[in-house]
């Protein structure tokens, strides 16, 4: 499990040859498509597109189905909760005090809260298929500062040693008689506070280390910072990029004058 | 010609808590490297040896705050005031951990990352990789990601990284402390290249007096925040007032010397194992020559044969006949559907044992014990605890009976004082407030705490909160207490201190069960010795017998200690099993000098 939660999976498709920059175009535009949209059947379709797509660069499934069970909870809670706060506006066909479930908030709900999952998707389309160094480095050729880049590589990179630390304290802390089973809720957050407080301590040391190690090797010496991988665009990345765009612009100019994605279940107005 | 020089150099950090005393680490070292030296530097745990190797790369002060007087000098540039990032080409560091600093994704961009802050031009960036890579012996590792490679990989990749900057002074803090047999070998081995190549000046920090020896033109040793000695291996490791005085590590071979010259009057000075070698060889060539005992040649060796070990194993069948106290039967233990953990472990540990589990990174020790205190459940096969399987208590149920002192302090460490830290486990099994409070009171004066019962454990330095962690353990009196490398991050002295504690415990008919990679501990105190392989008991046995079995130890990659090493290589000349300890080959040495063997 813990080098799932490293993201990036090392290979060399089709995928994680084509440029990051590429890569980041799609997943900004797909989100702000996606946010725009609440069409069951397009978010289905995005869905599959972005699945067959990482399944096709060799992204092992299990990474897909790990990204499903994490986005799951969430996508159930939107589903319920939009359809106990959106009653239908047509014909119900379950009316209980301010309840109305009918097939429009059903179908709403179940598109909204799969969105999330859409979404999710089309950010693992970029992290899972491109390394931390090149990630950084196409950030920086988009005027990031390094810095940030960096601080974002390595949020990304402590995710896998961070939680195996998790596991570690947890095991301690139970080897000295801590309880984890309480059922009630609040007894149980109470029970994680000497986990949580060891890891929040953990947390700042490893910070604390790794700040002296940056320095120590050498970061921020050099106004210029050079970089060993360079990024080259090729004609098929320009191409990819031109179809983004384009595929973009067609999708909004029918968003806003056939109102494409505007409904749940009808595609145009 | 002198790459670093300091004279008079104090330095002490701000105050742990407001209004608090400022903590003096340094507190007037002189020292003088010369260029292209080895320089290694020994002392007790929080001594000022971390400190002062960051005075010499700028992180003290300007990182680290506090106050500094006197002057320190590296390669010119005053670390005081030269940045950090600036010096950081001119001045490598490799740290402990390997963890906190290795943060790139492919093992290439590690080594890149320092050159590229640098501004180098990207094709001689790969140049430096390419060489800095193949001196550490990681050439075709370029692509893996850190997180796949061992503890011995990672560090490799530090001291690669660190190379790949051109250092004209490299500074290794404990650069091999928390790995394994492996793991050290690898990183000494890369040190011993560094060594061959001599392009750099050498400054580390270590307790392992083997390698310090193998290394070192000169040793330094710490005390009290200065330089207590700096002379070669020899001088420093038969200096017997010094040790005396600052209590550090020596070579195990030296020991033996001075025990040799004591009782026998001779004047051996070794400090490695093939000096030590070809000393006793020679002379003990000599007198069997002269007595013309040839039948002591022909006699062979005496060491245990390995059927004793399995004869001993199958011994451990019977749970009523042995008094088992902890028992697997066919155990599996698999963390995931590929490999697993544990395949099919049959063991049984008598009441009272005093056990060592040794076996490479991997092979499956942690998770073994781990099915003691029911922190893991088997996925096939049974574990018994008493004669009570393991399958339905709870982990809290077995802490009754159970101790585990992780290796990590920090996995634990969360209370607002020491005092409270020690109480929790005492508290969780539900002891009365009074039976907690001397619990806490003895604990505290067992592991000499007792004046930082109200200072919060966090901010501890690492032998002390390593001390911590035990003392919250042993404050619960478990009748089977399990340490997690329990030498790792202590000096000599404060282990020698913790196994006088854990020798009384087992005198007091507590079992314990030591996971360890320090083969000296497991020679010098565990009475059983179990040998972990690929997830499976490789052989299990009386220490003496299983440190005697050379093959299945070579199999697991142990290298035994350096004495029982010395005598495997001279069992030509009658050494036999029992010397794997200082008192064991004493008396094999002066019954071979007797003619008696």
């Amino acid at each position: 499990m813990s080098l799932m939660y490293a993201l990036y999976q090392p290979g060399d498709s089709w995928l994680h040859r084509l440029d990051p920059r590429a890569k980041l175009l799609f997943a900004f535009c797909g989100c702000f498509l996606l946010l725009l949209n609440k069409n069951l059947w397009l978010i289905l379709s995005a869905l599959a597109l972005t699945q067959l797509a990482l399944l096709s660069a060799g992204i092992d499934w299990k990474r897909l189905a790990w990204v499903w069970r994490i986005t799951a909870p969430t996508m159930m809670m939107i589903a319920v909760l939009w359809v106990v706060f959106y009653p239908t506006p047509g014909e119900a066909f379950l009316s209980w005090r301010f309840l109305r479930i009918g097939i429009h908030n059903l179908a709403e709900g179940v598109a909204v809260a799969l969105r999330i999952g859409a979404l999710a998707f089309v950010l693992f389309f970029w992290l899972f298929s491109t390394d931390q160094t090149i990630l950084v480095r196409s950030l920086v050729t988009l005027g990031l500062p390094y810095t940030w880049g960096l601080t974002l590589a390595m949020a990304l990179r402590y995710i896998p040693t961070m939680t195996s630390t998790f596991r570690m304290i947890s095991d301690a802390q139970q080897a000295r008689g801590l309880d984890l089973s309480a059922r009630n809720p609040i007894k149980r957050a109470r029970a994680y506070m000497p986990i949580t407080v060891a890891m929040l301590i953990t947390a700042f040391r490893t910070a604390e280390n790794l700040s002296r190690a940056l320095q120590s090797r050498a970061l921020g010496a050099s106004p210029k910072r050079t970089f060993l991988r360079q990024l080259h665009l090729r004609p098929c990345d320009i191409v990819f990029m031109a179809g983004i765009v384009l595929v973009a612009v067609v999708l909004l100019w029918l968003r806003f004058t056939m109102g494409l994605g505007a409904y749940p279940l009808r595609l145009v107005g | 010609m002198s790459v670093v020089s300091i004279r008079n150099l104090h330095y002490a950090y701000d105050p742990l808590l407001p209004g608090g005393e400022p903590i003096s680490v340094l507190r007037g070292v002189d020292l003088d490297v010369e260029q292209g030296e080895f320089l290694s530097l020994m002392g007790p745990t929080g001594v000022g040896k971390t400190t002062l190797c960051m005075a010499l790369n700028g992180l003290v002060p300007q990182a680290t705050g506090g106050h500094i007087r006197g002057s320190v000098e590296v390669l010119g540039c005053d670390p005081r005031r030269t940045p950090v990032e600036e010096l950081a080409a001119r001045v490598g560091i490799v740290y402990q951990d390997p963890e906190s600093q290795l943060f790139c994704t492919t093992v290439q961009d590690e080594v890149a990352f320092g050159p590229e802050n640098l501004g180098v031009a990207a094709q001689e960036i790969k140049e430096r990789v390419e060489w800095a890579l193949n001196v550490v012996g990681m050439s075709s590792y370029g692509d893996r990601s850190p997180n796949q490679l061992s503890g011995g990989e990672k560090q490799r990749v530090a001291i690669a990284a660190s190379l790949a900057m051109m250092p004209e002074v490299l500074i290794l803090d404990e650069p091999a402390a928390s790995l394994d047999p492996v793991g050290r070998f690898q990183v000494f081995e890369a040190i011993e290249a560094l060594c061959q190549q001599r392009r750099v000046t050498i400054i580390m920090v270590s307790h392992d007096a083997e390698h310090v020896a193998q290394f070192s033109d000169r040793v330094a040793v710490m005390w009290e925040g200065r330089l207590a000695r700096v002379g070669t291996p020899s001088e420093i490791f038969f200096d017997r007032s010094l040790r005396d005085q600052v209590g550090f590590a020596i070579p195990q071979v030296s020991t033996l010397a001075m025990a040799l010259n004591s009782r026998y009057g001779t004047a051996y000075r070794f400090t490695r194992v093939d000096e030590a070698e070809e000393a006793l060889r020679r002379d003990i060539a000599e007198q069997q020559a002269f007595r013309k005992t040839s039948e002591v040649y022909s006699s062979g060796t005496a060491w245990p044969q390995s059927a004793s070990a399995n004869e001993w194993m199958h011994r451990q069948d019977g749970l009523e006949d042995f008094g088992s106290l902890i028992r697997t039967q066919d155990l599996w233990y698999e963390y995931d559907a590929t490999i697993p953990a544990l395949n099919g472990v049959d063991l049984s540990i008598p009441d009272n044992a005093y056990l060592a589990v040794v076996g490479q990174n991997g092979s499956g020790k942690t998770t073994l014990v781990k099915h003691f205190n029911g922190l893991l459940k088997p996925t096939r096969g049974e574990v018994w605890v008493y004669g009570r399987s393991t399958e339905s208590a709870t982990v809290g149920e077995l802490a009754h009976q159970v101790g585990y002192v992780f290796q990590n302090p920090d996995h634990q460490i969360f209370c607002a004082t020491t005092w409270e830290e020690i109480a929790f486990g005492p508290r969780n099994l539900g002891l009365a407030p009074e039976t907690v409070r001397a619990r806490v009171s003895e604990a505290l004066e067992t592991f000499s705490l007792t004046p930082y019962a109200e200072t919060p454990p966090a901010v501890l330095g690492y032998g002390l909160r390593r001390k911590v962690s035990i003392a919250a353990v042993y404050a619960m009196r478990p009748q089977i207490l399990i340490l997690d490398e329990p030498s790792i991050g202590l000096d000599w002295r404060s282990t020698q201190e913790l196994m006088a504690r854990v020798d009384e415990l087992h005198d007091q008919g507590h079992t314990i069960i030591l996971v360890t990679h320090d083969m000296r501990l497991v020679a010098e105190y565990t009475r059983q010795t179990l040998v972990m392989h690929e997830g499976g008991v490789l052989t299990y046995g009386p220490t003496e017998v299983v440190l005697c079995q050379t093959e299945q130890l070579k199999q697991a990659q142990i290298a035994p200690p350096q004495i029982a090493r010395l005598a495997g290589r001279l069992t030509d000349l009658g050494f036999n099993g029992q010397a794997l300890s200082v008192e064991g080959f004493c008396v094999a040495y002066g019954e071979l000098w007797e003619g008696k063997a």
